[in-house]
């Protein structure tokens, strides 16, 4: 991950038949670069991320800007251009504490509008804690009501998931932790594909009034809801989590995934959760689920919480707890495991096994499919497949 | 070095109080002395002479002459100038691929008394690709024959596998002995493709078939197997969903060295050299091959019996296994001459036998050389026999067994080989006919056309290899709550974008799978196309859903890497 800014040592460019060449001289590589990843090494030494984005927003396209800080880490992970040892950020003295923890903010992957004014009472609350950084899609300018409150806001245009996929990335690739405001589809997973940092999803306030994207399933708004967090549930690492903000729904998922982990209740301020009765209708439907236990639940029992401040000292403890967990995180390597078959040549039969190189030994084919998806998914997601075959 | 020379990729900088060169074109950077900076300076317009005559009053004329030798062997070591030698290594390799051929015996230079059909077929498809391709070979022998090169292997080498083929710069690795476990390590350790020749079809009770289970699991979309006929391919095809990787390349015969002659010469020659004057007086069916049960030796024994009258000549290294038989007067063990006196022996025979029915047939390498002399065989229709003779000989009914026996894989009964003999033996007029035929249909086979088959067979892989790439769809294995059903069942979810190279990216951002299909596709990306087939055989409930997973998944993959 690159930090802006960047300390360049030892580098020299230049322009040779019309072609952008940089000499790493640390390293000794020759490479050649386009205009764009030119413009950004013209400035990386001096720009935060944001100072760049908006430095050079004017010579080219964002999106464009985006790809070249990609490429950009991409020849760093080489060990080009910039060399590892000297990719260390330089921190401003001044926001040396703040800067601590970096967070990205998106409001949601399916429902640019409404903005909520809700949301933004958090995160002008968060902002006193966290350096925040927020994706606004198809909405050119910062909202007045986050103005003044060092949040600092992009403008993002969803021109397809694939160009939102590489833009997020890029600009998400020099901070902490993700926030994601609310989440209410299956698109949400590709957060979980594209970021190795902390993913906080916020399961929020009012479902009823949440736009989401018919036709995956053809369920319609709470059915969506409840079936987007329970694959985000499966697709949540260890140092993930889901933010409910509903004791009702907390305690519905609560009861239907048997005490999950990584979900937490975080409430909002009383005189916002007061409003947030679930519908009877809502919750005649989901009775099944609850077995006849909701409707003990009172949405103002589980908190004395009076105002913002406390919801965001909330969500920047957990944060914090998240970013911890995932420095301590050990990089998961499986056995190397191939499958094949084995012809018995009496029965004339064949099963398939699994054996391990380069010793050969067998092992159980079961078990090293389990190991096998052990690499790239979660236990939570392993322990489904396994569930699922092993009856 | 000789002056001047393009100086088109050379790029010259300065940095602090250092001097550097880039040769744009190999992307390297060179430190370099004011010396060197100066000659590169002028050696683009001027000859070596303009250049120490213009440099003199600066450097002295021995640095200079140095400079030219120093730039001379940074030329070589592609270091600076390098364009011309791209240009010309690219021209090169585009000529002759460079095959690794390892073995773990040493390769059989001489065949002159080699009685084993698969060291004889070795024997001749290096050879012959050498023609086509640089082969090397692991020996400690630089050159060991035109075409044909020692390369050695150290430990480190071995431990380092794809650097050092990265170094060699191999365009493919050919297998020739399918006879270990350890050949895994190319498939496993290799960039480019790796060929395995199918010597043998089964037997050694499972064992080979195993192997083969075990090297096709391993298998990339751009390595193959090579068989000498459709039989290998139609006998795995009963176990496994992708028989594309079976590529059929028969062996070749020397129709030089096997050519028919004059039959009663070659008859009057035989007599004398063995000293059995029957050879000249009667009819001769033969037996060209290793004399063991498995190859039919008591079948032929039998046949030898049934016929009194006809002299059942052995050609043969040894006749130990069947040592302890008393073998009709009718039936002549001749030894095993050496390999150019062998079209001798054949020309004597008038009807070839062989009732081979061992599990590990594959081609009858014998059969085609026997008819390459023009003399018909008679032979059980089993293993790939019947696609080699055509209709050029007396193919026999066979039982084929489901299952191994011993090592037998079919019974043919000496009765009914009596009876195709019978044919032959008794008709001269359709015995000539069949021995032409022989000959034509064996002049269809070279070894020459084995390897160019084989040379193609590796350009197409490698044309694959460029194509190949594998599975990043990332996959999610999750719960959902049918709401009709009321009950929490689980599916898997394609995510269409990928977090490496976003290359592709499908209409909707997320498909729901089958949990079974998630899995497949997710295991795709740290294993091949082939275990994925073992994968979905064990977690399927039966073997065509398995298959019908397989080929989904299989299109898809096709489809979108």
């Amino acid at each position: 991950m690159l930090r802006f800014p960047i300390k360049l040592h030892r580098q020299h460019r230049f322009q040779y038949n019309q072609q952008w060449y940089v000499v790493d001289l640390e390293v000794g590589e020759v490479v050649q670069i386009d205009e764009v990843i030119h413009s950004i090494l013209d400035c990386c030494e001096t720009c935060t991320f944001h100072e760049l984005v908006e430095r050079l927003r004017h010579r080219c396209p964002k999106q464009v800007l985006f790809e070249g800080v990609r490429k950009l880490e991409r020849l760093a992970k080489l060990g080009l251009i910039i060399s590892q040892n000297i990719s260390e950020p330089i921190l401003s003295a001044k926001n040396a504490v703040k800067t601590q923890t970096r967070l990205f903010v998106l409001h949601s992957l399916d429902t640019p509008d409404p903005y909520p004014e809700d949301s933004w009472a958090l995160l002008r609350a968060m902002a006193e804690y966290v350096e925040i950084s927020y994706a606004l899609f198809n909405i050119p300018e910062i909202p007045s009501a986050l103005r003044k409150t060092g949040i600092h806001g992009f403008s993002i245009e969803m021109e397809g998931d694939y160009s939102l996929a590489r833009c997020l990335e890029s600009m998400a690739s020099s901070h902490d932790a993700l926030l994601l405001l609310h989440s209410d589809s299956l698109r949400t997973l590709q957060l979980f594909e594209c970021f190795q940092m902390p993913i906080i999803t916020r399961i929020s306030s009012d479902i009823q009034g949440t736009t989401t994207v018919a036709g995956i399933h053809g369920i319609p708004k709470i059915e969506t809801v409840i079936n987007s967090t329970l694959a985000i549930y499966a697709a949540m690492r260890f140092f993930d989590a889901t933010v409910i903000d509903m004791p009702w729904l907390y305690q519905l998922f609560f009861h239907l995934l048997n005490q999950p982990e990584g979900f937490h209740f975080i409430s909002l301020p009383k005189t916002v959760e007061a409003n947030r009765l679930p519908d009877p209708s809502v919750l005649s439907d989901l009775s099944d689920l609850f077995e006849g236990n909701l409707t003990s639940v009172s949405p103002l029992e589980a908190t004395d919480n009076t105002n913002w401040d406390i919801t965001a000292k909330m969500f920047v403890h957990l944060l914090r707890e998240l970013i911890n967990k995932k420095s301590s995180c050990q990089p998961t390597t499986g056995l190397p495991f191939r499958f094949c078959q084995k012809y018995n040549p009496i029965s004339g039969e064949i099963s398939p096994q699994a054996v391990m190189l380069p010793s050969l030994l067998k092992h159980d084919i079961g078990r090293a499919i389990m190991e096998a998806l052990r690499r790239n998914h979660t236990d939570k997601e392993v322990e489904l497949v396994r569930e699922t075959f092993a009856t | 070095m000789n002056f001047p020379r393009p100086t088109r990729q050379l790029y010259k900088f300065t940095s602090g109080d250092s001097l550097y060169a880039v040769d744009i074109e190999a992307r390297q950077v060179l430190e370099i002395n004011s010396l060197v900076w100066d000659v590169l300076e002028r050696c683009g317009q001027h000859t070596n002479n303009e250049i120490i005559e213009q440099l003199e009053i600066k450097h002295n004329k021995q640095d200079i002459l140095q400079t030219f030798e120093d730039l001379e062997l940074l030329r070589k070591e592609g270091l600076i100038f390098t364009s011309e030698a791209i240009h010309s290594d690219t021209l090169a390799k585009q000529q002759r691929l460079r095959i690794f051929v390892p073995m773990s015996n040493p390769f059989p230079d001489d065949v002159t008394y080699t009685a084993g059909g698969g060291v004889i077929a070795i024997h001749h498809i290096v050879k012959a690709l050498a023609q086509h391709a640089d082969i090397f070979l692991l020996s400690d022998r630089k050159e060991i024959a035109e075409g044909i090169y020692g390369t050695s292997l150290s430990n480190e080498d071995w431990n380092t596998l794809p650097r050092f083929l990265m170094r060699e710069r191999y365009d493919g690795i050919l297998l020739l002995h399918t006879d270990s476990y350890h050949l895994s390590h190319f498939l496993c350790e290799s960039q480019i493709p790796v060929i395995i020749r199918l010597g043998t079809l089964r037997g050694r009770g499972g064992e080979l078939v195993n192997l083969i289970f075990f090297l096709y699991a391993l298998m990339r979309d751009f390595d193959a197997f090579l068989c000498p006929a459709h039989s290998v391919k139609d006998f795995y095809a009963q176990f496994l969903f992708d028989t594309d990787c079976f590529r059929i390349v028969p062996n070749g015969v020397d129709t030089e060295l096997f050519r028919p002659m004059n039959k009663r010469k070659a008859k009057v020659e035989l007599a004398c050299l063995l000293n059995i004057s029957e050879i000249e007086t009667q009819k001769v069916v033969g037996f060209f091959s290793r004399f063991q049960v498995e190859k039919g030796a008591i079948v032929f024994v039998k046949l030898a019996e049934m016929h009194p009258d006809v002299l059942f000549l052995v050609v043969a290294p040894t006749i130990e296994f069947c040592s302890t038989r008393d073998f009709p007067p009718n039936l002549i063990y001749a030894g095993q001459p050496p390999r150019e006196q062998i079209p001798l022996f054949i020309n004597a025979f008038d009807v070839y036998c062989h009732p081979s029915m061992v599990g590990e047939e594959v081609f009858g390498n014998t059969i085609l050389e026997v008819m390459s002399c023009g003399v018909p065989p008679v032979v059980p229709c089993f293993a790939g026999f019947a696609e080699l003779v055509g209709d050029a000989a007396i193919l026999v009914k066979v039982d084929h067994f489901s299952r191994e026996i011993g090592s037998f894989a079919s019974y043919c009964s000496p009765e009914r080989l009596a009876k195709g003999l019978s044919e032959l033996l008794d008709d001269d007029a359709k015995r000539g006919e069949f021995a032409k035929r022989a000959r034509e249909r064996a002049l269809q086979y070279s070894w020459d056309l084995t390897a160019q088959q084989i040379t193609a067979l590796f350009v197409e892989q490698k044309q694959k290899q460029k194509l190949t790439s594998r599975s990043n769809f990332p996959m999610r294995f999750v719960p959902y709550y049918n709401f009709a059903e009321r009950k929490l069942e689980r599916q898997s979810i394609l995510v269409s974008t990928t977090s490496d190279e976003l290359e592709y990216s499908l209409m909707l951002p997320v498909y729901p799978q089958s949990l079974i299909e998630g899995v497949a596709l997710s295991l795709l990306k740290t294993h091949t196309l082939h275990e994925i087939e073992f994968v979905l055989k064990h977690i399927s409930k039966d073997y065509q859903t398995a298959k019908d997973i397989f080929l989904r998944v299989r299109g898809f993959l096709n489809a979108t890497t």
